[in-house]
């Protein structure tokens, strides 16, 4: 039931991604949209992200450092939203497909 | 700030000896006398270890002494046990009596073995909610039990308390008191037991909610009283702007103490959320939290039989740091004709209370690396000069001390009556500060509600680090020092052996001299140590246990300062261990 549940968060996250990855490379030719970032940094703070992803996830902490991740968009997806246990909560149930994006576009938009 | 309830001190301390004394012989049953005997012993029997700090005086002493400076040197592993599934190491500080020793896991997983051989006499794992646990960010760690008239008592981090009886490890009652699947939060810190009544006291701190402390019949399971940390009284919710004391944080999540004189519960209370305002000095009427907070970041004594709040002192007003009072050590000291009460604050400075008001008798600092206030004054525990912020980056010109991990940590130090030394450890580090204006989450669960980023970096013109003091404990006056280049966070054990048993990060245990500071003995248990130590005597020997294990939320991040072995060191293995002297020796 659960992994189910999983599987539907994340395979509508990603297509919200993909959409809007799509929608902004059109309109803009940036990658990520500013907006985006702006509201992804919203979600970082009013969870609490910060208290593990030190300096605004731009350094490791007791999690590591965001800032130039080599992980894939569909990887950080499902750490989000599934988490890993006694590492990191998992935010599926918190989270709209819309503020997962958002929060992938902050990550990615992250500079030092 | 401290502040006191009720009738004057003299009537009220004769008064409750008189009613606590009378209470035990009338109206208890035989196995609640039996336990309040053992538990308010003057002298407690040294083979057990029946509460969290070992009595409720909180000395984490052991009295005896078959282990001691002339044998150490032949300490060797007696026997271990491995209880799996060791999520975030092994938080908890074991229990014994009569020979049996009881310990908990993560999970609230919990063990009986026979004390001597290690030979496991029954286990108890409680079914959790398991999608709850995946989305909790202080889990699934435990740190410890409860134990009285013949019952264990553990929490559980979907927010219930549990008893089981101690020969059979059957369960007699399990009452949900937190609705944890909304608050996200739950316990993991140890109850205590005091005359048929468990308190326990909720995580919180971070998370916008009122972190209660509950008394609970430990008969029947059934909840006699509920103290809120945050606005728990009228006067209390006048000190949050904004009705902000709906989503304070507060909690309570370490066990305090009992003081049998005072019919009083001492508790610590952790943090109000955000954990870092924007209001800048003007603190009393904007931001995040306006006014003082009352009750964070404050030690409080409740009424045992009702939760009823007697006196307070709030240590930090409107606590902007996190630097909160939940640390649960409170140790009893009688000196110079006066009953006094210490208790560390996570700022690293240590308060001494008058035992039967909470006044304030002395503040000392344990760390060198300080700048949150100028100094705290001795005499009222006043805040001299605070560090205030507004949003945006506040430590350009210079970084805030201590950093977030708290001048000193959660575990505990220990006390010797024999030596009459307090032994702690303070750490030396600092953070940078960026302070953001957050709005609290709490549907549809609650959110962890930090309101800063933040980087732990060293000392200016220092490097990090942390020291074992062994100090007098009212004046805080030095007379040993040991130090370390990664702040050890297990808890201290003293014995009457004259030792000071300190299990460091990097796995090591080591045994010093109480009276001097040397080294005597030290042994690798193979892995970084977040949790308790203690001793207790079966079969006419004695033991020592220590719990190895590494992943406390301060320890997941030495891999970032301190790279091996930190970084490869594993967070999901963990053993007890537990000592003695060769047959024979």
């Amino acid at each position: 039931m659960r992994a189910r549940l999983l599987a539907l968060v994340i395979g509508g996250a990603l297509a919200v991604s993909a959409g809007a990855r799509l929608a902004q490379a059109e309109d803009t030719n940036e990658s990520p949209s500013t907006e985006a970032a702006e509201k992804g940094a919203e979600v970082f703070e009013s969870h609490g992200c910060g208290y593990c992803h030190e300096n605004g996830g731009r350094a490791a902490g007791k999690g590591p450092q965001l800032m130039g991740t080599s992980r894939t968009d569909d990887f950080i997806m499902f750490r989000i939203v599934a988490g890993k246990e006694g590492r990191m909560p998992a935010f599926g149930g918190s989270l709209s497909g819309e503020q997962l994006t958002d929060l992938l576009a902050y990550i990615r938009s992250l500079k030092g | 700030m401290q502040r006191s309830a009720g009738m004057p001190s003299v009537f009220r301390l004769s008064t409750a000896m008189f009613l606590g004394i009378a209470a035990v012989a009338l109206t208890t049953s035989p196995a609640s006398a039996q336990s309040a005997q053992e538990l308010e012993a003057a002298n407690p029997n040294p083979n057990d270890w029946l509460s969290y700090h070992g009595t409720y005086k909180g000395y984490d002493y052991s009295g005896l002494d078959q282990i001691n400076t002339n044998n150490v040197k032949n300490l060797q592993v007696a026997w271990m046990h491995f209880p799996g599934r060791t999520t975030r190491g092994i938080q908890s500080m074991p229990l014994a009596k009569d020979g049996v020793l009881y310990y908990s896991g993560s999970y609230s997983r919990v063990f009986a073995l026979d004390g001597a051989t290690g030979k496991v006499l029954w286990t108890y794992f409680p079914e959790l909610d398991d999608q709850l646990v995946a989305r909790q960010t202080h889990s699934p760690y435990n740190r410890g039990m409860a134990m009285g008239d013949g019952r264990l008592y553990i929490g559980t981090v979907d927010g219930r308390l549990i008893a089981l009886d101690a020969k059979t490890g059957k369960p007699a009652w399990d009452t949900k008191l937190i609705d944890s699947q909304k608050l996200t939060v739950g316990f993991t810190g140890a109850p205590i037991f005091a005359r048929g009544t468990v308190v326990i006291g909720a995580q919180g701190g971070e998370w916008p909610y009122r972190g209660p402390i509950f008394g609970v019949d430990a008969a029947s399971g059934k909840k006699k009283w509920e103290f809120f940390t945050v606005g728990g009284t009228p006067d209390a919710m006048k000190t949050w702007g904004n009705d902000t004391w709906r989503i304070g944080g507060g909690g309570g999540w370490m066990p305090g103490t009992y003081d049998p004189q005072t019919n009083a519960v001492w508790w610590g209370v952790a943090n109000p959320d955000p954990l870092y305002d924007w209001a800048g000095s003007d603190w009393m009427k904007t931001g995040a939290r306006p006014g003082d907070n009352l009750y964070t970041s404050s030690v409080i004594a409740l009424d045992l039989d009702s939760g009823q709040l007697k006196f307070f002192h709030q240590e930090l007003p409107h606590d902007n740091w996190d630097f909160d009072s939940a640390i649960g050590e409170f140790v009893e000291i009688d000196q110079g004709g006066k009953q006094l009460m210490l208790h560390p604050n996570k700022s690293g400075y240590i308060f001494v209370y008058d035992r039967s008001n909470a006044k304030v008798e002395n503040v000392w600092p344990i760390m060198k690396a300080t700048n949150f206030v100028k100094s705290i004054d001795p005499h009222t525990g006043e805040l001299v000069g605070r560090r205030d912020f507004t949003a945006g980056n506040q430590t350009q010109n210079e970084v805030l001390c201590p950093a977030i991990a708290g001048g000193v940590s959660w575990n505990s130090g220990a006390y010797s009556p024999k030596t009459g030394l307090w032994y702690k450890i303070g750490n030396e580090w600092c953070m940078t500060l960026d302070v953001k204006k957050t709005t609290p989450v709490t549907e549809p669960q609650v959110q962890l509600n930090i309101g800063a980023d933040f980087k732990l970096v060293p000392p200016p013109g220092g490097d990090f680090s942390g020291h074992l003091d062994a100090r007098d404990p009212v004046t805080g006056q030095l007379k040993w020092q040991v130090t370390f280049h990664e702040p050890p966070l297990a808890s201290l054990l003293a014995t009457a052996g004259n030792l000071v048993i300190l299990p460091d990060p990097r796995g090591i245990t080591h045994a010093y001299d109480a009276e001097t500071g040397k080294e005597l003995w030290s042994h690798n248990d193979g892995i970084g140590h977040t949790g308790g130590t203690m001793s207790y005597s079966a079969g006419g020997k004695q033991y020592i246990a220590v719990a190895a294990g590494w992943g406390s939320l301060v320890g997941e991040g030495y891999a970032a300062m301190f790279g091996e072995p930190y970084k490869s060191m594993p967070q999901d293995a963990g053993a007890l261990i537990v000592y003695a002297l060769p047959s024979g020796s």
